[in-house]
């Protein structure tokens, strides 16, 4: 199943990077465009607006939203058009005087009206360039198309808000190895979160994050009944037990549950007493 | 006993000058030659991470400190002036010197080495005053059986080349291989040797000969600034943007062995990792690094690998698991950024 989320994030991001092996020249890179992510913009009335990356290089500027949401964003993006591209310099971006370019990021195609669209799922695709203003970026857009991305880095960001089952199991292995650290004293479910989102965990909007709270203690829950009695949740905190004896077959043993854990969907097993 | 920053100045020129007339007078050195070893530490505190051997205490410099132990000082000293990069200074013999900072940085969380990479260790390649005067070429094929691992541990010295025939030609096809594990340098002032010295790929310096004990330091600190300035371009970096590390290895590696070792946690490398996404010939490691125990995401190729460091973890992981990574399994192995080199 794939990682829906993190894959349309991380293939959005890297198309702002260049990697010498096997050799790939992000589109946004080649423009120039540098990028933040999570930016608080203002239009000229002092409307807030929040556009997922903001990015501006010599010759435009451009604001992204990247969703799996099968609505239309074309509301949202039409309003980002009046951002005052003076906020640019808040997060050290160029500024540029002119509305922005905007686009929509996907791993499938939606109709986001009149609105650039890239399609980074596996292959990069490049939908409606002609409401892009640069040309510059239209161009580099253009001969970018058809890029393989199956093959680029991994982001910092391991957790994000409305991801499944399968994708939050994976974005905890690294956490949960944590705590088997010598002398760790356990992780509250809000620090796993906080330390999954990363930098995004100061900005996430309070009501997307207790939905992801929720989501990953109940997972955790389930991991703690598969590590047989090697982790445990008490005191408020997610822990190792002292039957942990830092050696490589521990070690061994660990890996493989969250092997297991991250290959299977949550089922009846997970939840003796009726799920969720 | 030392008090002062002057005193170890006298102690260390000493130190030097006593060798200095035992190698004119005898062809080798009989004291303890000077040793340097360059540490990192994230924002830590001298007195509260402890000392090696004793307690520190202050000297009248700023941020200098001496050790003393049952009422003995002046075997270590630490310049922690620089904040982030140390410098402790050691005249005990190399195996007590080694073995007490080596137990000292495994076992004081938030100490580590700092991990040149082969262009810090040929900083001086350009140089005019400077002469490379040889080099030491490390792989332990860590991937392989024990009984198959092909292990190349190869020091060479300037001017060895003229005895064997394609020997030299060996050395520049290892050196484009394999990592370099040390390199000795010779500054030549007025005519002659004014400082002998081997870096070696941990931070650590042995100064087989100097002249001047300022000279002596100005060297050690050009290494140190120039590992603090990568260092703070490589955190910058890591916290402006999301992207990744970029390793290019001269050696390919078998991805099967690196995921089997890291599952366990095992070997030089000190990771422990799952593969979260497997390919034949790219797969996806989620997992910690054991030296601190920090998250970190490693992607790998047949020859590449790419590294991303998340949260607030040590961004000094990135030219630790390079070094150990090529004199292991990896073979020559350089850092990149965005394409361009890093920690170089």
């Amino acid at each position: 199943m794939p990682d829906d989320r993190l894959t349309l994030w991380r293939n959005t991001i890297q198309l702002f990077h260049k990697y010498n092996r096997p050799g790939f020249v992000g589109p946004f890179r080649k423009a120039g465009y540098r990028y933040r992510i999570e930016t608080l913009m203002l239009t000229r009335n002092g409307d807030e607006r929040t556009p997922d990356i903001v990015a501006s290089g010599p010759q435009g500027w451009v604001t992204l939203e990247l969703t799996t949401n099968p609505s239309s964003k074309e509301p949202q993006l039409d309003s980002y058009k009046d951002i005052d591209p003076r906020y640019l310099s808040n997060y050290g971006l160029e500024m540029v005087d002119q509305p922005p370019d905007t686009m929509s990021g996907r791993l499938s195609d939606v109709n986001d009206g009149r609105h650039c669209q890239i399609i980074v799922k596996d292959i990069l695709r490049v939908i409606k360039k002609e409401f892009l203003q640069s040309e510059r970026l239209r161009d580099v857009l253009a001969e970018a198309e058809g890029t393989d991305l199956d093959h680029l880095p991994s982001i910092p960001i391991s957790l994000l808000p409305e991801m499944k089952v399968h994708e939050v199991r994976k974005g905890l292995v690294d956490i949960v190895m944590g705590l088997f650290a010598p002398n760790a004293e356990g992780k509250s479910v809000v620090e796993i979160v906080d330390e999954g989102l990363e930098r995004l965990a100061d900005i996430l909007n309070p009501k997307d994050k207790s939905r992801l709270i929720t989501l990953v203690e109940r997972e955790l829950e389930s991991l703690v009944r598969l590590t047989d009695g090697y982790m445990e949740y008490g005191d408020g905190v997610f822990h190792q037990t002292a039957k942990w004896k830092e050696h490589h077959r521990s070690k061994e043993f660990i890996v493989a549950k969250l092997k297991q854990w991250t290959s299977r969907l949550s089922t009846l097993e997970d939840f003796p007493e009726g799920g969720e | 006993m030392i008090e002062t920053l002057r005193d170890v100045k006298k102690y260390i020129q000493a130190a030097l000058e006593g060798n200095e007339e035992s190698l004119q007078a005898f062809g080798k050195t009989y004291l303890a030659q000077l040793k340097c070893y360059l540490v990192e530490s994230a924002g830590q505190d001298a007195r509260r991470v402890g000392c090696p051997s004793g307690a520190w205490f202050p000297l009248d410099a700023p941020d200098w400190y001496v050790n003393e132990e049952n009422g003995q000082n002046g075997s270590l000293f630490l310049d922690t002036s620089q904040g982030r990069v140390w410098r402790l200074y050691s005249l005990l013999d190399a195996v007590e010197s080694d073995g007490l900072v080596e137990k000292w940085v495994r076992n004081t969380v938030g100490l580590d080495y700092c991990w040149l990479s082969r262009y810090h260790m040929l900083r001086w390649e350009h140089s005019g005053t400077w002469q490379l005067r040889g080099m030491g070429l490390r792989f332990s094929d860590g991937l392989a059986p024990i009984d198959e691992q092909g292990n190349f541990s190869l020091k060479a010295w300037h001017g060895a080349s003229q005895y064997l025939k394609g020997l030299q030609e060996l050395l520049d096809d290892a050196s484009d291989n394999f990592a370099i594990h040390s390199a000795r340098w010779q500054k030549i002032s007025n005519g002659s040797v004014s400082i002998s010295s081997e870096w070696y790929s941990n931070g650590k310096v042995t100064i087989n000969r100097g002249v001047d004990v300022d000279e002596v330091l100005a060297h050690i600190g050009e290494m140190a600034f120039r590992y603090q300035d990568a260092l703070n371009l490589a955190s910058e970096l890591r916290e402006e943007e999301l992207g990744a590390f970029e390793f290019n290895f001269a050696q390919e590696i078998d991805l099967d062995a690196f995921s089997g070792i890291v599952a366990r946690g095992i070997g030089k490398m000190r990771l422990w990792m799952l593969e979260v996404e497997s390919e034949p010939h790219f797969r996806r490691f989620k997992g910690l690094d054991l030296h601190t125990w920090d998250r970190l995401f490693l992607d790998l190729g047949d020859d590449f690998a790419y590294l991303t460091i998340p949260g607030k973890g040590c961004i000094n992981a990135v030219p630790r698991i390079a070094v150990v990574q090529g004199e292991d399994n990896s073979g020559k192995t350089d850092i990149f950024y965005n394409g361009e080199q890093v920690f170089a």
